[in-house]
């Protein structure tokens, strides 16, 4: 990939001290907490963790859509420098499907079922960037010819429901990269498609992000699709970003046990002479109202001790570079 | 079809089609039977005020006229429905109020409509204090007596159209917002409409462009059963004397005149009274097979 030096040197989104919290009747549960992160022009950062650990929550805090009743509590989301937490629902208007857009885990509940592809596609260039009916609709039709849709001018006129999954995430991925954003977020792009169809969306968004030199933040459960896709990971636990890194430096160097867990279970086809029982992450995520002090994966954890108790949670060092919350595993 | 065949050799076998054919005819037996009743519907709904078009050249006289050569014919070629006690043909009436029934019905409904989807779909998508507002107007409508509710705007309007035109969309609306707002609670939920935030949207352009076209589906349903209660209710109220002033034919009023001959002549009121429950029935068919349509789609597509 190309990145031009100068243009690193500032980092396009950093996420500062992040912390998400949403009411429950055990009182304040903190979705996500005091989370950094960072990610500069042109590069993919992947959030990876088990369900409900915040990466989804973490994600939407950036263009302040946290699900209700939650609630951003502290920290700063710096976007080009300027702090996004606070602004009005106009001024996030403008950045929301502009400069950051987003794509969502189920496409074929993010489409309407009541408009044809043509008419949803084209609201963005009619509404969002002021095109004509008429130039709106041919660029719909590149556009849906740019993501690999066969004989697009026909498929225009095709609902959501008349599309396979694959084509509907590709229609979704079109309509995200449609107003030349710098951002994409994508929110478990991958995980309602089949595996085949899986790579050929992941390859699409390399490939679109390559031409574009848009930035990605890409959250997936899944470390194989995030380790195939991303420059640099976070793994997020229990709310808690827990390490993070270059690819390389998580995949092969893994700092914390969690990390290493999720690498572990990894599904690898090997030989079957070599074949042995699919590794496993024991016991339960944590419930987030009820977490022990200090670390939260000590319960699950093949290497807790007692100092566990008294780790500090916080990894002030954002990615990409390399740190860890464990000070147990180092180096 | 060609992997069912592979994995049982013997799925050609007489009793396996036999089988296929008699679900096949059961799903088609359905789905017929729904489209079966909405074209009754359907021709009913349009036939009436078709022949009622056609009134005037099929020669059973005047509607107004009286002919008191011909008081009080029963039901013959010359007067299919018979003559009422000023020897007025009482087809001739039915059909010649046909418009104003229709007018009254249709317009009150597609008013109460319209307030009711827009009242109930902002009270589903924004929610809050102005959702319980709405909300409890809804609530103390719908538990009001309908007809001294209509009957109250009748006393302020003075006995006419203007009095149950108001009413009748003044109280008709509560349905349409219930229903809007219960499915207004579903899709606002649906990803569609987050990801239509995520693209910058406003809430006032999701709510009239992403939103709303969603929840028209059972509103169709509800604005069937609200022609049917209106064009009743117009009807109730001309037979109390409350609605449309003689001599002008309406069907409520046409029965309210036969009401006191009655025992001698039966076809005054109940034939006036069997168009009304016709129309009535024409009309519910089109709801119920539409709403079954949907739910059957619904089921297959989503």
């Amino acid at each position: 990939m190309v990145v031009d030096t100068n243009v690193k040197a500032t980092n396009l989104l950093e996420v500062r001290e992040l912390t998400v919290g949403f009411p429950s009747r055990r009182g304040v549960v903190l979705a996500a907490n005091r989370v950094n992160l960072s990610l500069s022009y042109s590069r993919t950062l992947g959030l990876v963790g088990e369900s409900g650990c915040g990466k989804s929550v973490t994600l939407r805090s950036v263009i302040a859509m946290v699900p209700k009743p939650g609630e951003i509590l502290s920290g700063e989301v710096l976007w080009d420098g300027r702090d996004l937490i606070g602004r009005s629902s106009r001024e996030m208007r403008a950045i929301r499907g502009r400069e950051i857009t987003m794509i969502f885990q189920d496409p074929g509940a993010s489409l309407n079922p009541v408009y044809s592809l043509g008419v949803q596609i084209s609201e963005i260039f009619r509404v969002r960037l002021g095109f004509s009916r008429k130039d709106a609709y041919d660029r719909t039709v590149d556009l849906l010819r740019s993501v690999g849709i066969p004989s697009p001018a026909e498929r225009i006129r095709n609902y959501p429901h008349q599309l396979s999954g694959g084509m509907r995430q590709r229609v979704m991925i079109a309509m995200a990269v449609a107003p030349g954003p710098r951002l994409l977020l994508a929110d478990e792009p991958t995980t309602a498609v089949d595996v085949t169809i899986q790579e050929q969306i992941l390859s699409l968004l390399t490939e679109l992000q390559q031409e574009s030199g848009m930035a990605m933040l890409l959250v997936s459960h899944d470390l194989g699709v995030i380790s195939q896709t991303c420059d640099d990971i976070a793994v997020m636990y229990a709310g808690y970003v827990v390490e993070c890194g270059s690819r390389d430096e998580i995949v092969s160097s893994p700092r914390h046990p969690y990390t290493r867990a999720l690498l572990a279970a990894e599904l690898v086809f090997e030989p079957s002479e070599h074949r042995s029982r699919l590794e496993t992450i024991g016991g339960q995520p944590p419930d987030l109202g009820d977490l022990p002090p200090g670390c939260p994966f000590q319960q699950r954890c093949p290497h807790a001790k007692q100092e566990c108790s008294d780790v500090p949670m916080v990894l002030d060092r954002p990615a990409p570079e390399h740190g860890s919350t464990c000070p147990f595993m180092g180096v | 079809m060609a992997v069912t065949e592979a994995a049982w050799p013997s799925a050609r076998s007489g009793e396996y089609l036999r089988r296929i054919e008699r679900l096949r005819r059961r799903a088609t037996a359905e789905r017929r039977w729904s489209t079966f009743s909405m074209w009754i519907g359907v021709g009913i709904v349009v036939l009436v005020p078709a022949i009622s078009a056609l009134g005037p050249l099929l020669g059973f006289g005047h509607p107004n006229a009286p002919n008191f050569s011909a008081i009080l014919v029963p039901p013959s070629l010359a007067h299919p429905f018979g003559t009422d006690a000023l020897g007025r043909d009482v087809l001739s009436r039915v059909l010649a109020a046909t418009p104003l029934d229709y007018e009254v019905g249709g317009i009150t409904t597609l008013v109460a409509g319209v307030i009711g989807v827009m009242l109930g779909g902002i009270a589903g998508y924004f929610g809050g204090a102005l959702d319980a507002v709405i909300m409890r107007i809804v609530d103390v409508l719908i538990a009001f007596p309908f007809m001294i509710f209509v009957m109250a705007f009748v006393a302020v309007f003075g006995p006419g159209l203007t009095g149950i035109y108001v009413g009748l969309t003044a109280f008709g609306w509560a349905f349409f917002a219930r229903v809007t707002r219960a499915e207004m609670l579903v899709v606002r939920e649906r990803q569609y409409i987050a990801a239509a935030r995520t693209a910058g949207l406003s809430s006032s352009r999701i709510l009239r462009v992403h939103a709303l076209p969603n929840v028209l589906r059972p509103n169709f349903v509800v604005a069937m059963a609200t022609m049917v209660w209106n064009i009743l209710t117009l009807a109730a109220l001309s037979y109390l004397g409350l609605g449309v002033q003689p001599p002008t034919p309406e069907w409520g009023s046409i029965v309210a005149g036969g009401q006191t001959i009655m025992f001698s002549a039966w076809w005054v009121s109940t034939l006036p009274g069997l168009i009304i429950v016709l129309v009535g029935v024409g009309f519910s068919l089109i709801g119920d097979s539409v709403a079954d349509r949907f739910g059957y789609d619904f089921r297959i597509t989503v």
